[in-house]
């Protein structure tokens, strides 16, 4: 279980992690072939973007592991243990809710996105490929909100 | 993919209180936004009230690729992006960035009036995705600006770098004559060409002058090299869903708001170029016939190479109404 | 439609009351309206999507990133050690330090995360260890780090120009005076803040060890004069500065202060890319909230009840005053210019004020906007950067918010301090 549990988080970490380093390099690249080479690359603007989107689009699920994304807790911090239980099954349900929502819809979306013949406008990447990601870290934030859930649903508390 | 695309409120009324949201990203107080108010108020006449026309400018509602976008799903009925966006469905629209392919205003007019436009904007991959050209508004001729050195001769391209909009004809064109491209986002570049991060861009008078970038550039040649135009798109179903008395009364308004949008752009550039001119931040640089040959001698290339993608019938067609 | 705001937003804060994030209950109560109003939602994603794909917000992983590796890399420590040697002793020494590097730095980004993420990566730690109170360090770097949108270059700034066709050169030379009243009232506050709570009393350090730990921090000086140079010379965008940083501070830390290890790559691409997500994931969820405002015409709305009421000049001051602060609770800062200008701006000309002068009062309601909650990316950014919990910041804040009004008055009531320098030009 802990085995799978590292490969899960290790699995996250160098999908977000490729492509943010990946887009953050690729500004450097373009910054050094343009300012020292004279040597502009016109699709650099847009490729690093898209994949710097798409590392951080992917770290959503990363950053809920490590519980970064922004609670407030003044209500949360007065009830008992056992309210606290509720209130966590509650938040953590919407949040499943939420995932398969965005998770569905962005499929929807590149599904309907897939015989369009869209493209990106300067590189002309089919935009169904660009959207891709949406359900994937739809889906990678569903399985970390279950994860959640089923913690709250234990009753065990977050660690 | 549109089933949902006629979901929208008004769209599947009797008739009336049909709401027709148009939206773009020039400035509330741009031409553009001007014509759009204009095509409004006469909507209302026409139709009586029936048709309401809300004017979104400044990418308030959606941004350019996001309104694209919107179009299609159905979840907006109006938009008039710059005619380059339009390369996302369709590569025979980047005739817009050949260079010197058109002569003058007239032969740009005579473009919009054309079969070859009309092809264009009703073609299968824009129906497809449920769009429906409607016509074109013209903006204007580009003109290059640059800070270091006058540019009156291919040579004085050499090792350039210039902010273009994103496309590959403008990249080709402009390695061509020797000189760089980077597509800054419109937030940087008035920043990187006062700091000298790119030595000049390329624009129309009237956005030199609003987007201020006389205030940060020292040359002005005035080139008529490229093209911006826009064209006005409308989500299909949403269109064919109007009662066909209104779709009449609609398309009067648009085809007499697309005849003062046109007034106005010819008007508003001439305007802005003198007030470039009489400003005097500015260096003014006009080519002569044969400075103007040796360029239309260096983009060869770039007609070679895309040719194949826009089409010999568009260019060649496009030619053939000077 | 105004009742059903009133009932979006209300929804909005019970969810955040049962301790859902920030970014998913905007996300979800908007998205459910949406919904109701036959949106189509596969463009729920795409808003999210595209409100991220601007090319200047990637300054903001960049220097997220330059900022942990710093930390990592011992290029922070090596700076708070020289920093703590040649000012410690003063009162509100760091303090002050603090806010002059967050003007400096503004000079960089146009943005205020990133001045807050890349100032705070290294003060809050300097500070804290001087002994400051964390809550009012944090609320210092929140509220300092918006200093990046008045003084030059500012992305907002740019966009209320091109939306107004108004002279960005006028615009930038305008923020100048009120931007650094704004700067020299914090240091102020912090000086007499700090000799009363009796912070920076350490020991004097002798001029040796000054030397001493300047010459080992020479490296890590020498960044903001690469960022600085690096820009000013022509040489790159602020956006690419950011990763030049990044770049500079591996280099440093592995050759010079040989602090970097490769096991300490996957900690700091985890840090960069959780912090990096929550911000970016609550922009996306702002901006689709401000989608549904627009949708319903509320600007709109409020604009024609504006124009109809008759009002004078200092109470359409107020009132619009009052406008900003609250969509700014809620909107980040491009999106308020986007959706509110082009209803307000045709009345300035009514009541005789200047575009310019309105920028201004615009952008230092821009700067509360981000020190505001429910959504204040200043909070968030120090929040994730100090791992601290957002409500401390949000206390620490408020004194800072209450000089940023003051602030804000004197630049209402004063119109050369904005239009002085531009009149110049
Ligand atoms: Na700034
Ligand atoms: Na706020």
């Amino acid at each position: 279980m802990d085995r799978a549990k590292k490969w899960w988080a290790l699995t996250e970490d160098l999908l977000a992690g490729t492509f943010l380093t990946v887009g953050i390099t690729l500004i450097l690249y373009g910054a050094l072939m343009r300012y020292v080479f004279s040597d502009p690359k016109a699709w650099v603007m847009e490729i690093s973007t898209y994949s710097i989107v798409w590392g951080v689009l992917l770290g959503v699920p990363i950053a809920w592991r490590n519980n970064q994304h922004i609670r407030i807790d003044i209500l949360y911090d007065k009830l008992s243990g056992s309210k606290q239980r509720l209130m966590d099954i509650f938040s953590n349900g919407v949040c499943v809710i939420f995932c398969i929502a965005f998770t569905y819809y962005g499929l929807q979306l590149v599904i309907e996105r897939y015989p369009s013949g869209m493209t990106s406008m300067d590189v002309g990447i089919p935009m169904w490929i660009v959207y891709l990601v949406l359900p994937i870290s739809g889906f990678l934030f569903l399985l970390r909100s279950v994860e959640k859930l089923v913690i709250a649903l234990k009753g065990e508390g977050e660690k | 993919g549109g089933e949902g695309s006629t979901k929208m409120e008004g769209s599947d009324s009797k008739g009336d209180d049909i709401l027709i949201r148009f939206s773009f990203v020039n400035a509330p107080m741009s031409i553009k936004a001007l014509a759009a108010e204009r095509f409004a108020e006469l909507t209302h006449e026409k139709t009586g009230g029936r048709v309401k026309v809300e004017v979104y400018p400044g990418g308030q509602l959606y941004d350019d690729d996001e309104s694209i976008d919107a179009v299609a799903a159905g979840n907006l009925e109006m938009i008039a992006p710059s005619v380059t966006k339009m390369v996302t469905f369709d590569p025979r629209w980047q005739y817009v960035d050949m260079p010197f392919l058109f002569e003058d205003e007239e032969h740009v007019l005579a473009f919009f009036d054309s079969e070859i436009a009309q092809d264009l904007l009703r073609s299968e991959i824009l129906e497809n995705n449920n769009m429906m050209g409607m016509g074109f508004w013209q903006n204007g001729f580009k003109q290059f600006t640059s800070t270091k050195i006058p540019l009156r001769e291919p040579e004085d391209f050499q090792g350039l770098i210039f902010r273009v909009q994103a496309g590959s004809v403008l990249e080709s064109t402009y390695r061509a004559i020797g000189a760089g491209t980077a597509t800054l986002s419109f937030g940087e570049t008035y920043a990187a060409l006062q700091q000298g991060t790119v030595d000049g861009t390329e624009n129309t008078f009237n956005n030199i002058e609003t987007q201020n970038y006389e205030e940060v550039q020292d040359y002005l040649t005035i080139s008529n090299h490229g093209r911006i135009d826009w064209a006005v798109f409308v989500n299909q179903p949403f269109w064919e869903g109007m009662p066909e008395d209104i779709r009449i009364q609609v398309e009067a308004a648009l085809a007499e708001a697309t005849e003062y949008m046109n007034s106005i752009a010819q008007e508003e550039n001439n305007r802005s170029f003198h007030a470039i001119k009489e400003s005097g931040n500015l260096e003014i640089i006009e080519l002569t016939k044969e400075e103007r040959q040796k360029f239309e001698l260096a983009f060869q290339s770039v007609y070679e190479e895309f040719e194949m993608v826009i089409t010999k019938e568009v260019i060649d067609g496009i030619r053939s109404l000077k | 439609m105004s009742l059903t705001i009133l009932f979006l937003l209300f929804f909005i804060l019970i969810l955040i009351l049962m301790r859902i994030p920030i970014a998913i209950s905007l996300a979800i109560a908007t998205s459910l309206f949406l919904f109701h109003d036959n949106f189509h939602m596969s463009m729920v994603p795409v808003r999210i999507f595209s409100s991220l794909t601007s090319f200047p917000l990637m300054a903001i992983p960049g220097f997220i990133l330059a900022g942990v590796v710093m930390a990592r890399g011992g290029l922070s420590k090596h700076l708070i050690m020289a920093l703590r040697a040649w000012v410690g002793h003063f009162p509100g020494g760091l303090a002050v330090v603090t806010i002059l590097a967050c003007m400096i730095f503004s000079a960089i980004s146009g943005s205020s995360p990133a001045t807050a993420a890349a100032v705070g990566a290294i003060m809050i730690p300097a500070m804290v260890a001087e002994g400051y109170d964390k809550k009012y360090t944090m609320g210092l770097i929140a509220a300092a780090g918006t200093l990046g949108i008045l003084l030059p270059p500012s992305i907002p700034l740019i966009v209320y120009g091109i939306t107004v066709e108004e002279s960005i050169g006028k615009l930038f030379m305008a923020g100048v005076i009120p931007g650094t009243i704004l700067g020299f009232t914090l240091i102020v506050s912090a000086m007499f803040y700090a000799k009363k709570r009796g912070y920076g009393i350490s020991g004097k350090t002798s001029l040796k060890d000054r030397f001493h730990v300047s010459i080992k921090a020479i490296w890590a000086l020498f960044l903001p004069v690469l960022i600085l140079g690096s820009i000013y010379s022509g040489a790159v965008t602020p956006t690419e500065s950011s990763v030049v940083a990044v770049a500079y501070a591996i280099v440093v830390s592995v050759i010079f202060y040989r602090d970097l290890k490769w096991q300490d790559i996957r900690p700091i691409m985890e840090e960069t890319i959780s912090l990096t997500s929550m911000i970016f994931l609550i922009i996306g969820s702002a901006k689709l909230f401000g989608l549904y405002l627009t949708l319903g015409q509320i600007p709109q709305q409020i604009g024609a009840w504006i124009g109809e009421s008759e009002l004078n000049k200092w109470l359409f001051i107020i009132i619009v005053n009052l406008l900003f602060f609250v969509l700014g609770t809620f909107l980040e800062s491009i999106s308020i210019i986007l959706i509110t200008l082009p209803v307000i701006f045709p009345m300035l000309a009514h009541f005789g004020i200047d575009p310019i002068h309105f920028a201004i009062i615009m952008i230092v309601n821009m700067e509360l906007a981000m020190i505001t909650p429910p959504v204040g990316l200043n909070l968030f950014v120090v929040s994730g950067i100090a791992k601290d919990r957002v409500e401390s910041v949000i206390r620490g804040v408020i004194p800072f918010f209450i000089i940023f009004i003051f602030v804000l008055v004197l630049i209402i009531l004063f119109p050369h301090l904005s239009l002085w320098l531009p009149g110049k030009m």
